[in-house]
């Protein structure tokens, strides 16, 4: 689906452009439209659809050339920046391909007692298959009746089998939040008793504070980042744990060395990506336009949603039938099918304002 | 120029790990705990880390370009992607549930020492650092056979240190840091061997600058064999030490138990770009013959120079080379990187200290000669 003309002269453009390091924006912004030039529209995996920057996208460019060295000088580099970004030490910061090894990480070093993890139910799952490999089981709880994290029922599910607690806050796949003194108190009061993994891949899409001021004082929290959703980086791979130092130490003794996963180039764009909080202004502003488009939409057909605070939202299908998804794919958009509180359920990641109205109406067209 | 605190900081770091904790560079190959420090305008010449000084494929180099949108998507979503696996698979001639990619080599060779913890490895002293030292990291006993006194592998005394609760035996090949070969007849029975008992893994990151008919990978065993393992990396010969893609190639019973034990989610550690790199780079053979002939020449060169300056250097089948320097005084690699600007590694071993140099470009290589021939510098072993 990527391979048409427009886009091999797009890369010529490009590439000559980089040769001559003279990289101009409005080469790139041609690009962002390839997908829907291609017909293409994802919206299943909670990427970012602006995503990366302009200045990310120079910064990786220039960095191309470093391919053939080990990242040790770039990444203590960017951990310095990440850790004055969030004004802790650099010993609190290990970083990884993605928040997913940190969640991986996290899972392990837990994972010498047998055990249990609790999570709510639904949250984000891809990572449980390895925690369970590890020889952990989990305990689900399900959301309160406002489809937030049930912290009371989380609490009073800790006993001595208990490893950790993982938070996902804002929670993939609802999109709802719990506030944060609620969180706080919580990751406080449970962390005397086991870890407390909080994952905040989607808090800039809702201007929530980070814990990660708790994480650097107490050794049972451990705060995941990523670059992934907002910055846009979802295919480089970069993520980052905010901890403790005794924890970061625990955490990197399963690394080869530590934070070695990560490329030059991603750095490269890790780095760039972070300064440029303008980008990250306009997704979120741009994200929330999008939400209340499909809001709007949503209402019109009478469709239940869950009001979301992310890049996605989740609405109800039940009135369409399981094959929505199969639907919307033959219209080369691609959504996410989910059951869910005894019904069926469409994730629908925001891409572009552009791509959201295509959603829209196809939406419209398979309803009607 | 490296400001005198980044140099002290430089030091500190290299006598803790000198020091050790168990991620000493006591196996020079390990990489860990080495910061770096030569950024532009350092004017340092890094002969430290066995990195490929001619940089990557153009052809990966474009890769990575025409990729570079695709790094707001996930892998799963970028269909140019998708056939990553089976493109390696294909190469190698092996089948795609055989492969376990992952971000470099050690990021498997790390997975592999957890994964066979529970009884004890063997492996040789010295070798490639990542996964005793992972072994050792979380207590996993590790049985450690030395070299011959040419510095090749003693495959019949490791052969002998099999014991019942033996779960892997490591080899690397070529060997790191000591640049010796082990002939892939001997090898091949040795691994058909020892499979009888353990699970042998080779790690094959420097086969590529051999010659036939020592290059001859072990891969061919395993299609047959459940207890052989292969490991390799785009980091050596592919010039890609800073993509970070490396692979195991293994029986499909061993590599399905491997895949849920990973930290990581599948090959999803992989960057985009650093993928779409590979593929390009994978069948750019032009390169990577550019790359192995520009190295020979400056091994060559070097070798010969090491021999003329009296430095019985062991014989290197790679892109560096492992030399002796036991009666200089102090911590070699330290003080040529202080008073010097040049990294390489060095160690104290029972036999005395011994120093690896990595192959840069013959220009750089140039500099090191003429830097350690200065009879001032003490360097003759």
């Amino acid at each position: 689906m990527s391979n048409n003309s427009t886009r091999r002269q797009w890369i010529r453009n490009t590439a000559a452009a980089v040769a001559a390091m003279s990289i101009t924006p409005s080469v790139f912004a041609t690009e962002k439209e390839r997908y829907r030039a291609a017909g293409i529209i994802l919206l299943n995996s909670n990427e970012n659809a602006y995503g990366p920057s302009e200045a990310t996208r120079k910064a990786m460019a220039e960095a191309l050339g470093n391919s053939n060295r080990y990242p040790d000088e770039q990444i203590p580099v960017l951990k310095q920046q990440i850790a004055e970004f969030w004004g802790v030490g650099k010993e609190n910061i290990l970083m990884g391909a993605g928040s997913s090894e940190m969640l991986g990480l996290t899972s392990l070093i837990v994972s010498s007692t047998k055990g249990h993890i609790i999570i709510a139910d639904p949250s984000y799952r891809v990572w449980n298959s390895q925690a369970e490999a590890f020889g952990l089981t989990f305990k689900r709880i399900p959301l309160a009746k406002d489809k937030t994290h049930d912290l009371g029922e989380m609490m009073s599910a800790i006993d001595a089998d208990t490893r950790m607690i993982y938070v996902c806050n804002p929670n993939n796949p609802v999109g709802t939040y719990v506030e944060d003194h609620l969180l706080r108190a919580f990751v406080e009061e449970c962390s005397k008793r086991c870890m407390v993994l909080v994952d905040e891949a989607y808090t800039e899409f809702a201007s929530l504070p980070s814990l990660k001021d708790i994480a650097v004082k107490n050794q049972n929290v451990v705060v995941a980042k990523t670059f992934s959703k907002i910055y846009g980086l979802a295919g480089a791979r970069a993520g980052y744990a905010i901890a403790h130092p005794d924890t970061i130490k625990k955490l990197g003794n399963f690394q080869p060395w530590n934070d070695v996963s990560i490329s030059v180039v991603t750095a490269a764009a890790a780095s760039a990506a972070l300064k440029d909080q303008q980008f990250v202004k306009d997704c979120r502003e741009k994200t929330k336009q999008a939400r209340e488009m499909c809001y709007d939409c949503f209402k019109q057909l009478s469709l239940d949603y869950i009001p979301s605070h992310t890049s996605f939202i989740l609405f109800n299908i039940d009135k369409i039938g399981a094959d929505f998804t199969q639907k919307m794919q033959s219209k080369n958009i691609f959504v996410q099918y989910r059951e869910h509180f005894g019904g069926k359920w469409c994730r629908v990641s925001m891409g572009t304002l552009e791509e959201m109205k295509i959603f829209c109406s196809a939406l419209k067209s398979i309803t009607g | 120029m490296p400001d005198n605190t980044s140099r002290r900081q430089w030091l500190q770091q290299t006598t803790l790990a000198a020091l050790g904790l168990g991620i000493s560079f006591r196996s020079m190959g390990n990489e860990d705990g080495l910061t770096k420090i030569f950024g532009p305008g350092n004017n340092l010449i890094n002969l430290g880390a066995n990195e490929n000084p001619y940089g990557i494929s153009p052809k990966a180099k474009q890769a990575i370009l025409d990729m570079m949108d695709e790094s707001n998507r996930y892998q799963f979503n970028v269909p140019a992607l998708e056939s990553f696996k089976k493109n390696l698979a294909s190469y190698y001639n092996v089948k795609e549930e055989q492969i376990l990619i992952t971000p470099g080599s050690g990021d498997g060779l790390n997975l592999l020492a957890r994964h066979f913890s529970k009884g004890n490895i063997v492996t040789a002293d010295i070798t490639f650092g990542i996964l005793p030292n992972t072994a050792k990291k979380i207590g996993a006993k590790v049985i450690e056979v030395p070299l011959t006194p040419e510095k090749i592998h003693d495959l019949p005394a490791m052969l002998a240190a099999i014991n019942n609760e033996t779960q892997l035996l490591y080899i690397c090949n070529p060997a790191n840091p000591t640049s010796t070969i082990v002939n892939p007849s001997v090898l091949k029975n040795f691994c058909m061997e020892v499979s009888k008992k353990t699970v042998v893994l080779i790690d094959e990151a420097y086969l590529d600058f051999l010659d036939t008919p020592d290059n001859e990978s072990m891969i061919g065993l395993i299609e047959n064999n459940p207890n052989v393992l292969v490991i390799k990396t785009f980091s050596k010969i592919h010039a890609m030490a800073g993509l970070r893609v490396g692979f195991i190639i293994g029986h499909p019973s061993l590599i399905s138990k491997l895949q849920p034990d990973y930290f990581q989610n599948s090959q999803l550690g992989v960057s985009n770009l650093s993928m779409a790199a590979a593929m390009a780079s994978l069948t750019d053979e032009e390169h990577k013959k550019y790359s192995k002939q520009k190295n020979e020449a400056a091994r060559k060169y070097t070798m010969d120079e090491l021999k003329k300056l009296g430095i019985d250097c062991i014989p290197s089948h790679t892109n560096f080379i492992f030399f002796p320097v036991k009666k200089y005084p102090g911590d070699y690699a330290a003080d040529m990187f202080d008073k010097h600007k040049i990294i390489i590694r060095s160690n104290k071993y029972a036999d005395g200290q011994w120093a690896r140099v990595s192959l840069g470009t013959m220009d750089e290589m140039k500099q090191f000669i003429k830097i350690i021939s200065d009879p001032k510098n003490q360097l003759n072993s």
